[in-house]
Protein backbone atom coordinates (compact mmCIF):
# COMPACT_ATOMS: atom_id res chain seq x y z
CA UNK A 1 0.00 0.00 0.00
CA UNK A 2 1.13 3.55 -0.65
CA UNK A 3 1.51 5.64 2.48
CA UNK A 4 2.93 9.14 2.48
CA UNK A 5 5.01 10.98 5.02
CA UNK A 6 1.99 13.25 5.58
CA UNK A 7 -0.19 10.23 6.42
CA UNK A 8 2.26 9.21 9.13
CA UNK A 9 2.56 12.74 10.51
CA UNK A 10 -1.25 12.92 10.68
CA UNK A 11 -1.21 9.73 12.75
CA UNK A 12 1.48 11.15 15.03
CA UNK A 13 -0.69 14.25 15.45
CA UNK A 14 -3.72 12.11 16.25
CA UNK A 15 -1.69 10.22 18.88
CA UNK A 16 -1.45 13.53 20.74
CA UNK A 17 2.22 13.25 21.67
CA UNK A 18 4.35 15.98 23.25
CA UNK A 19 6.58 16.06 20.15
CA UNK A 20 6.61 18.91 17.63
CA UNK A 21 5.38 16.86 14.67
CA UNK A 22 6.63 19.24 11.97
CA UNK A 23 10.16 19.07 13.33
CA UNK A 24 10.40 15.28 13.47
CA UNK A 25 13.18 13.77 11.39
CA UNK A 26 12.22 10.91 9.09
CA UNK A 27 15.30 8.81 9.69
CA UNK A 28 15.68 9.15 13.48
CA UNK A 29 13.92 6.86 15.93
CA UNK A 30 10.73 8.47 17.20
CA UNK A 31 11.65 7.44 20.74
CA UNK A 32 14.69 9.71 20.41
CA UNK A 33 12.43 12.64 19.45
CA UNK A 34 10.20 13.13 22.52
CA UNK A 35 7.89 10.20 21.78
CA UNK A 36 7.85 7.59 24.54
CA UNK A 37 6.92 3.92 24.66
CA UNK A 38 3.28 4.57 25.59
CA UNK A 39 2.91 6.98 22.65
CA UNK A 40 4.45 4.35 20.39
CA UNK A 41 1.89 1.74 21.51
CA UNK A 42 -0.84 4.22 20.63
CA UNK A 43 0.78 5.06 17.28
CA UNK A 44 0.99 1.37 16.32
CA UNK A 45 -2.66 0.92 17.29
CA UNK A 46 -3.78 3.88 15.16
CA UNK A 47 -1.74 2.55 12.22
CA UNK A 48 -3.36 -0.88 12.63
CA UNK A 49 -6.84 0.64 12.71
CA UNK A 50 -6.27 3.16 9.92
CA UNK A 51 -4.61 0.79 7.44
CA UNK A 52 -6.31 -2.42 8.58
CA UNK A 53 -3.02 -4.21 9.22
CA UNK A 54 -1.73 -6.30 12.11
CA UNK A 55 1.71 -5.38 13.42
CA UNK A 56 3.19 -8.30 15.36
CA UNK A 57 5.48 -7.50 18.31
CA UNK A 58 8.43 -8.99 16.42
CA UNK A 59 8.03 -6.38 13.64
CA UNK A 60 8.09 -3.38 15.96
CA UNK A 61 11.80 -2.69 15.46
CA UNK A 62 11.09 -2.12 11.75
CA UNK A 63 8.74 0.75 12.61
CA UNK A 64 10.96 2.88 14.82
CA UNK A 65 11.28 5.79 12.34
CA UNK A 66 8.87 7.58 9.99
CA UNK A 67 10.83 6.14 7.04
CA UNK A 68 10.62 2.69 8.62
CA UNK A 69 6.84 2.93 9.02
CA UNK A 70 6.39 4.04 5.38
CA UNK A 71 8.62 1.25 4.15
CA UNK A 72 6.89 -1.37 6.33
CA UNK A 73 3.44 -0.37 5.13
CA UNK A 74 4.62 -0.26 1.49
CA UNK A 75 5.25 -3.99 1.73
CA UNK A 76 1.74 -4.72 3.01
CA UNK B 1 -33.71 -3.16 46.36
CA UNK B 2 -30.29 -4.72 46.65
CA UNK B 3 -27.35 -2.49 45.84
CA UNK B 4 -24.42 -0.58 47.29
CA UNK B 5 -25.08 0.89 50.73
CA UNK B 6 -21.56 2.06 51.47
CA UNK B 7 -17.90 1.37 50.66
CA UNK B 8 -14.66 1.47 52.62
CA UNK B 9 -11.11 0.82 51.52
CA UNK B 10 -7.65 0.25 52.87
CA UNK B 11 -4.54 1.72 51.26
CA UNK B 12 -1.32 0.95 53.14
CA UNK B 13 0.50 4.03 54.43
CA UNK B 14 3.90 2.90 53.18
CA UNK B 15 4.59 4.19 49.69
CA UNK B 16 7.37 3.69 47.15
CA UNK B 17 8.16 6.81 45.13
CA UNK B 18 8.55 6.52 41.37
CA UNK B 19 10.72 9.66 41.39
CA UNK B 20 13.38 7.53 43.12
CA UNK B 21 13.28 5.15 40.14
CA UNK B 22 13.84 7.76 37.41
CA UNK B 23 17.48 6.89 36.83
CA UNK B 24 16.97 3.13 37.08
CA UNK B 25 14.25 3.12 34.41
CA UNK B 26 15.43 6.16 32.39
CA UNK B 27 12.15 8.08 32.83
CA UNK B 28 11.36 11.72 33.56
CA UNK B 29 8.76 13.64 35.58
CA UNK B 30 6.47 13.97 32.55
CA UNK B 31 6.38 10.20 32.11
CA UNK B 32 5.62 9.70 35.81
CA UNK B 33 2.95 12.39 36.08
CA UNK B 34 1.30 12.46 32.67
CA UNK B 35 1.82 9.01 31.21
CA UNK B 36 1.66 6.32 33.88
CA UNK B 37 0.23 8.92 36.28
CA UNK B 38 1.62 7.20 39.37
CA UNK B 39 3.87 9.32 41.59
CA UNK B 40 4.05 6.67 44.29
CA UNK B 41 2.53 3.26 44.85
CA UNK B 42 1.34 1.72 48.08
CA UNK B 43 3.21 -1.19 49.65
CA UNK B 44 1.64 -3.43 52.25
CA UNK B 45 3.23 -4.70 55.42
CA UNK B 46 5.49 -7.57 54.33
CA UNK B 47 3.58 -10.15 56.37
CA UNK B 48 0.11 -9.03 55.24
CA UNK B 49 -1.95 -11.40 53.14
CA UNK B 50 -5.17 -10.79 51.21
CA UNK B 51 -7.34 -11.62 54.22
CA UNK B 52 -5.43 -9.15 56.45
CA UNK B 53 -6.05 -6.42 53.88
CA UNK B 54 -9.77 -7.33 53.84
CA UNK B 55 -9.93 -7.07 57.62
CA UNK B 56 -8.33 -3.61 57.47
CA UNK B 57 -10.93 -2.46 54.93
CA UNK B 58 -13.69 -3.86 57.12
CA UNK B 59 -12.33 -1.98 60.15
CA UNK B 60 -12.59 1.21 58.09
CA UNK B 61 -16.17 0.28 57.14
CA UNK B 62 -17.05 -0.09 60.82
CA UNK B 63 -15.73 3.42 61.48
CA UNK B 64 -18.18 4.95 59.04
CA UNK B 65 -21.19 2.67 59.33
CA UNK B 66 -22.97 0.67 62.02
CA UNK B 67 -22.46 -2.92 60.98
CA UNK B 68 -24.20 -5.72 62.81
CA UNK B 69 -21.95 -8.68 62.05
CA UNK B 70 -24.70 -11.16 62.95
CA UNK B 71 -26.75 -9.85 59.98
CA UNK B 72 -24.10 -10.58 57.32
CA UNK B 73 -25.34 -13.43 55.12
CA UNK B 74 -22.78 -13.39 52.32
CA UNK B 75 -19.02 -12.72 52.09
CA UNK B 76 -17.26 -12.67 48.73
CA UNK B 77 -13.56 -11.95 48.20
CA UNK B 78 -12.30 -10.95 44.77
CA UNK B 79 -8.57 -11.71 44.62
CA UNK B 80 -5.91 -13.37 42.50
CA UNK B 81 -3.43 -13.32 45.34
CA UNK B 82 -5.23 -15.55 47.86
CA UNK B 83 -3.70 -16.31 51.25
CA UNK B 84 -3.36 -19.95 50.18
CA UNK B 85 -4.41 -22.15 47.25
CA UNK B 86 -6.63 -23.98 49.72
CA UNK B 87 -8.82 -22.80 51.41
CA UNK B 88 -10.57 -19.86 49.78
CA UNK B 89 -9.64 -16.49 51.28
CA UNK B 90 -13.31 -15.66 51.95
CA UNK B 91 -13.38 -18.44 54.54
CA UNK B 92 -10.35 -16.95 56.30
CA UNK B 93 -11.94 -13.49 56.25
CA UNK B 94 -15.17 -15.05 57.54
CA UNK B 95 -13.26 -16.49 60.48
CA UNK B 96 -11.26 -13.35 61.23
CA UNK B 97 -14.41 -11.19 61.25
CA UNK B 98 -16.35 -13.78 63.25
CA UNK B 99 -19.17 -13.80 60.72
CA UNK B 100 -22.19 -16.05 61.38
CA UNK B 101 -21.99 -19.75 60.47
CA UNK B 102 -25.08 -19.23 58.26
CA UNK B 103 -23.06 -16.78 56.11
CA UNK B 104 -22.09 -17.97 52.60
CA UNK B 105 -18.43 -17.30 51.74
CA UNK B 106 -16.56 -17.78 48.47
CA UNK B 107 -13.85 -16.25 46.30
CA UNK B 108 -13.95 -14.87 42.80
CA UNK B 109 -10.67 -15.16 40.90
CA UNK B 110 -10.49 -12.10 38.69
CA UNK B 111 -8.14 -9.15 38.29
CA UNK B 112 -9.01 -5.64 37.21
CA UNK B 113 -12.56 -6.46 36.06
CA UNK B 114 -13.24 -8.21 39.37
CA UNK B 115 -15.20 -5.52 41.20
CA UNK B 116 -17.88 -5.30 38.51
CA UNK B 117 -18.12 -9.09 38.20
CA UNK B 118 -18.27 -9.23 42.00
CA UNK B 119 -21.03 -6.65 42.18
CA UNK B 120 -23.15 -8.61 39.70
CA UNK B 121 -22.41 -11.91 41.46
CA UNK B 122 -23.20 -10.76 44.97
CA UNK B 123 -26.43 -8.96 44.09
CA UNK B 124 -27.66 -11.91 42.02
CA UNK B 125 -26.63 -14.47 44.64
CA UNK B 126 -28.23 -12.52 47.46
CA UNK B 127 -31.42 -11.89 45.51
CA UNK B 128 -31.79 -15.57 44.56
CA UNK B 129 -31.24 -16.64 48.14
CA UNK B 130 -33.35 -13.93 49.76
CA UNK B 131 -30.41 -12.36 51.61
CA UNK B 132 -30.44 -8.79 52.88
CA UNK B 133 -26.86 -7.96 53.83
CA UNK B 134 -23.56 -9.03 52.32
CA UNK B 135 -19.93 -7.97 52.00
CA UNK B 136 -18.01 -7.75 48.72
CA UNK B 137 -14.25 -7.54 49.28
CA UNK B 138 -11.50 -6.81 46.76
CA UNK B 139 -7.90 -7.42 47.76
CA UNK B 140 -4.69 -7.79 45.82
CA UNK B 141 -1.06 -7.44 46.82
CA UNK B 142 0.97 -7.13 43.66
CA UNK B 143 4.04 -6.11 45.68
CA UNK B 144 4.43 -9.85 46.32
CA UNK B 145 4.56 -10.75 42.61
CA UNK B 146 6.04 -7.71 40.81
CA UNK B 147 9.61 -7.97 39.51
CA UNK B 148 11.18 -4.73 40.77
CA UNK B 149 13.49 -4.65 37.75
CA UNK B 150 10.64 -4.79 35.22
CA UNK B 151 9.80 -1.27 34.00
CA UNK B 152 6.42 -2.41 32.65
CA UNK B 153 5.09 -3.32 36.08
CA UNK B 154 7.41 -2.02 38.82
CA UNK B 155 6.19 1.57 38.50
CA UNK B 156 2.51 0.86 38.23
CA UNK B 157 0.88 -1.37 40.82
CA UNK B 158 -0.12 -0.56 44.39
CA UNK B 159 -1.48 -2.75 47.18
CA UNK B 160 -5.02 -2.06 48.44
CA UNK B 161 -8.30 -3.60 49.47
CA UNK B 162 -11.93 -2.55 49.67
CA UNK B 163 -15.21 -3.71 51.09
CA UNK B 164 -18.65 -2.84 49.74
CA UNK B 165 -21.68 -3.29 51.96
CA UNK B 166 -24.49 -4.69 49.83
CA UNK B 167 -27.92 -4.37 51.40
CA UNK B 168 -31.63 -4.10 50.74
CA UNK B 169 -31.40 -0.53 52.03
CA UNK B 170 -29.13 0.64 49.24
CA UNK B 171 -28.80 4.03 47.61
CA UNK B 172 -26.89 2.80 44.56
CA UNK B 173 -28.66 0.23 42.41
CA UNK B 174 -27.12 -1.66 39.48
CA UNK B 175 -29.21 -1.07 36.35
CA UNK B 176 -27.35 -3.32 33.93
CA UNK B 177 -24.09 -5.21 33.49
CA UNK B 178 -22.10 -6.38 30.50
CA UNK B 179 -19.09 -8.69 30.41
CA UNK B 180 -16.48 -9.98 28.01
CA UNK B 181 -13.45 -12.27 27.74
CA UNK B 182 -10.70 -12.93 25.20
CA UNK B 183 -9.06 -16.03 26.64
CA UNK B 184 -6.82 -16.49 23.60
CA UNK B 185 -4.74 -13.57 24.83
CA UNK B 186 -4.34 -14.70 28.45
CA UNK B 187 -0.54 -14.83 28.19
CA UNK B 188 -0.31 -11.05 27.70
CA UNK B 189 -0.85 -10.47 31.42
CA UNK B 190 -0.04 -13.32 33.73
CA UNK B 191 1.98 -14.49 36.71
CA UNK B 192 4.05 -17.66 36.68
CA UNK B 193 6.95 -16.82 38.98
CA UNK B 194 6.51 -13.06 38.76
CA UNK B 195 4.12 -10.72 37.01
CA UNK B 196 4.48 -10.36 33.23
CA UNK B 197 2.63 -7.75 31.20
CA UNK B 198 2.86 -7.09 27.47
CA UNK B 199 2.15 -3.38 27.81
CA UNK B 200 1.46 -2.82 24.12
CA UNK B 201 -0.97 -5.74 23.87
CA UNK B 202 -2.86 -4.73 27.01
CA UNK B 203 -2.99 -1.11 25.85
CA UNK B 204 -4.31 -2.04 22.39
CA UNK B 205 -6.90 -4.40 23.86
CA UNK B 206 -8.15 -1.81 26.33
CA UNK B 207 -8.15 1.15 23.95
CA UNK B 208 -10.15 -0.77 21.36
CA UNK B 209 -12.45 -2.78 23.63
CA UNK B 210 -13.45 -0.54 26.54
CA UNK B 211 -14.93 2.45 24.65
CA UNK B 212 -17.01 0.21 22.36
CA UNK B 213 -18.17 -1.88 25.31
CA UNK B 214 -19.33 1.16 27.27
CA UNK B 215 -21.06 2.65 24.23
CA UNK B 216 -22.85 -0.63 23.51
CA UNK B 217 -24.09 -0.89 27.10
CA UNK B 218 -25.41 2.67 26.98
CA UNK B 219 -27.11 2.03 23.62
CA UNK B 220 -28.71 -1.14 24.97
CA UNK B 221 -30.20 0.88 27.82
CA UNK B 222 -31.19 3.74 25.49
CA UNK B 223 -28.88 6.12 27.34
CA UNK B 224 -26.53 8.77 25.98
CA UNK B 225 -23.61 10.64 27.47
CA UNK B 226 -26.09 13.31 28.63
CA UNK B 227 -27.69 10.76 30.98
CA UNK B 228 -24.37 9.80 32.61
CA UNK B 229 -22.87 11.87 35.41
CA UNK B 230 -19.51 10.09 35.58
CA UNK B 231 -17.47 7.26 34.11
CA UNK B 232 -15.46 5.40 36.74
CA UNK B 233 -12.82 3.62 34.68
CA UNK B 234 -10.37 1.11 36.09
CA UNK B 235 -7.22 3.08 36.87
CA UNK B 236 -4.83 1.10 34.68
CA UNK B 237 -2.60 4.11 34.02
CA UNK B 238 -3.24 7.77 33.26
CA UNK B 239 -2.47 7.15 29.61
CA UNK B 240 -5.07 4.42 29.27
CA UNK B 241 -7.73 6.37 31.19
CA UNK B 242 -7.07 9.40 28.95
CA UNK B 243 -7.12 7.23 25.81
CA UNK B 244 -10.48 5.65 26.67
CA UNK B 245 -11.92 9.06 27.52
CA UNK B 246 -10.76 10.54 24.20
CA UNK B 247 -12.14 7.58 22.25
CA UNK B 248 -15.43 7.84 24.13
CA UNK B 249 -15.44 11.58 23.34
CA UNK B 250 -16.62 12.56 26.81
CA UNK B 251 -15.74 15.55 28.98
CA UNK B 252 -12.64 15.03 31.13
CA UNK B 253 -14.61 16.30 34.16
CA UNK B 254 -16.76 13.18 33.91
CA UNK B 255 -13.83 10.79 34.09
CA UNK B 256 -12.08 10.78 37.48
CA UNK B 257 -8.37 10.07 37.69
CA UNK B 258 -7.25 9.15 41.18
CA UNK B 259 -4.31 6.74 41.22
CA UNK B 260 -1.40 9.20 41.43
CA UNK B 261 -0.70 8.65 45.12
CA UNK B 262 -1.20 4.86 45.39
CA UNK B 263 -1.03 3.22 41.93
CA UNK B 264 -3.05 0.66 40.01
CA UNK B 265 -4.82 -1.31 42.73
CA UNK B 266 -6.42 -3.95 40.44
CA UNK B 267 -10.01 -4.74 41.45
CA UNK B 268 -9.91 -2.13 44.24
CA UNK B 269 -9.41 0.83 41.89
CA UNK B 270 -13.11 1.47 41.19
CA UNK B 271 -14.41 1.03 44.77
CA UNK B 272 -11.62 3.33 46.06
CA UNK B 273 -12.84 6.07 43.70
CA UNK B 274 -16.52 5.39 44.45
CA UNK B 275 -15.93 5.59 48.20
CA UNK B 276 -14.69 9.17 47.79
CA UNK B 277 -17.68 10.25 45.69
CA UNK B 278 -20.65 8.35 47.15
CA UNK B 279 -21.57 10.83 49.87
CA UNK B 280 -21.51 13.86 47.57
CA UNK B 281 -23.10 12.24 44.55
CA UNK B 282 -26.35 13.66 43.24
CA UNK B 283 -29.18 11.40 42.04
CA UNK B 284 -27.87 10.21 38.71
CA UNK B 285 -26.69 7.30 36.64
CA UNK B 286 -23.00 6.54 36.33
CA UNK B 287 -20.84 4.01 34.50
CA UNK B 288 -18.24 1.58 35.84
CA UNK B 289 -15.85 -0.05 33.40
CA UNK B 290 -12.79 -2.22 33.96
CA UNK B 291 -10.46 -4.34 31.85
CA UNK B 292 -7.36 -6.46 32.38
CA UNK B 293 -6.18 -9.97 33.27
CA UNK B 294 -7.88 -12.68 31.22
CA UNK B 295 -8.14 -10.75 29.08
CA UNK B 296 -11.38 -9.80 30.78
CA UNK B 297 -13.61 -6.77 30.81
CA UNK B 298 -16.84 -5.64 32.45
CA UNK B 299 -19.02 -2.54 32.54
CA UNK B 300 -22.04 -1.54 34.59
CA UNK B 301 -24.56 1.24 34.87
CA UNK B 302 -25.39 2.20 38.45
CA UNK B 303 -28.12 4.60 39.56
CA UNK B 304 -28.29 6.63 42.75
CA UNK B 305 -31.93 6.40 43.75
CA UNK B 306 -31.96 8.23 47.08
Amino acid sequence: MTVTQEDIRDILEEADTMADIECLKNDVALTEQDIDSLDMANIYLIIEEKFDVKIPDEDITKLSTIDGIISYLANK
Amino acid sequence: MLGIQTIASFIPKEKKSNYDLKEKFDIDDDFIENKIGVKQHSIKNKDFKASDMCVKAFENLQKKSDINISEIECCIVVTQNPDYNIPHTAAIVHGKLDLPTECAAFDISLGCSGYIYGLSNITSFMKNNNMKKGLLFTSDQYSDIVDNDDKNTALLFGDASSVTLISDNASFIPIDFSFGTNGKEYKELMCKDSLYMNGRAVFSFTATTAPKHIKKLLDKNKLTDDDISKYYLHQGSKYIVDTIRKRLKVDSKKVPFDMAEYGNTISSSIPIMLEKDLSSMIKSKFVLSAFGVGLSWASAIIEKIK
